[in-house]
């Protein structure tokens, strides 16, 4: 199956190119790999240039959403069967990428998400950042309509075939997206999966994170867009 | 009689500025009428008082200042409502440029 890998970055410079020499240290072509420089001010666009990766920039910050889509276009222009997406700060294992892939090819799912909630304790993830997600899973479920059975709603990993493409390539700009393409997929009648993923935080990756704070834009994004 | 005049002297000014920047098609006839007639009505109002007063007790409300404020922070509203949808347009417009830009600039690596 023709997999691309999206990866969408803002001022990553340092931990991206641990990401991509990892990525190809374990065989995974150059080719396959799709960074996006949301408007960086560092050296992000070039570390992913020369690192032979496809590597596209936004000229400014728009937003992880966009970069997304951006990534997600170029990946399917180039003839990707499988879209997978995942973060540049080096939470995610390259190994549950692989797992998606393989759910997507052999069809058990046409999307697919990662969760930190499956039985694979995330490392290192402080206690009030599972408050606000815990929080957040009951916002989806009461105001989005998302299943209850969803476990991680917040999610930055996942992954789609092809013809899924439609659910994310519409989202919104900014950390909104996120529910956006959950509330499109759940209430689809694609056929979707959730499997557990290894998520490592460091203290570099939650000194840039999402604040708590930020959950109450996302709310307003998401709720605006549904309703107005 | 001294805010009477100072607020006719700013209706004057807000009005020249408006046409003047009908004239530099800045904006457009509709939308300098439609202010000039607020600029327009709000000094008869600054002029004859009586005219609020009038007005409040037609729609009852106790006082014509009231009156003002209530009308005024209901456009205020609608007027805000009104830019965040313009501004939340551009935004999506401003991000498909910026994601042409940026699939452009990939392809022809």
């Amino acid at each position: 199956m023709k997999y691309a890998i999206v990866i969408p970055a803002y001022n990553e410079a340092t931990r991206l190119s641990q990401v991509l020499r990892t990525m190809l240290d374990q065989q995974v072509a150059e080719s396959h790999v799709f960074v996006v420089d949301d408007g960086s001010d560092d050296d992000t666009f070039r570390v992913a240039k020369e690192m032979g990766v496809h590597a596209l920039r936004h000229v400014v910050n728009r937003g992880q959403g966009a970069a997304l889509r951006t990534g997600t276009r170029a990946a399917l222009e180039w003839g990707a069967e499988a879209v997978i997406h995942m973060d540049a700060d080096g939470q995610h294992q390259l190994e549950d990428v692989q797992a998606m892939i393989e759910v997507l090819r052999t069809g058990d799912a046409a999307f697919v998400f990662g969760s930190r909630f499956m039985g694979v304790q995330p490392q290192g993830m402080p206690f009030a950042r599972r408050v606000v997600l815990s929080a957040a899973r009951l916002f989806s479920v009461y105001a989005l309509g998302i299943p209850r059975r969803m476990t991680d709603p917040q999610s930055g990993m996942r992954g789609f075939t092809r013809d899924q493409a439609h659910h994310v390539v519409h989202v919104q700009d900014g950390m909104a997206h996120c529910s956006e393409i959950l509330r499109n997929v759940t209430q689809s009648d694609t056929r979707w999966s959730e499997i557990p993923i290894r998520v490592i935080y460091t203290q570099d990756s939650l000194a840039k994170g999402q604040r708590a704070s930020a959950a109450f834009k996302i709310a307003w994004d998401v709720l605006t867009r549904r309703f107005l | 009689m001294i805010i009477q005049l100072a607020l006719w002297l700013i209706g004057v000014i807000a009005l020249l500025i408006t046409w003047r920047r009908y004239a530099q098609r800045a904006i457009r006839l509709p939308e300098a009428l439609i202010v000039s007639l607020v600029w327009i009505a709000g000094m008869i109002v600054v002029a004859l008082p009586a005219l609020a007063t009038r007005f409040a007790a037609f729609v009852g409300v106790g006082r014509g200042v009231d009156a003002i404020v209530y009308v005024a922070v209901a456009a205020l509203g609608v007027i805000a409502f009104q830019q965040h949808v313009a501004l939340r347009r551009f935004e999506q417009r401003f991000s498909k440029l910026v994601e042409a830009l940026a699939l452009d600039e990939w392809r022809r690596k």
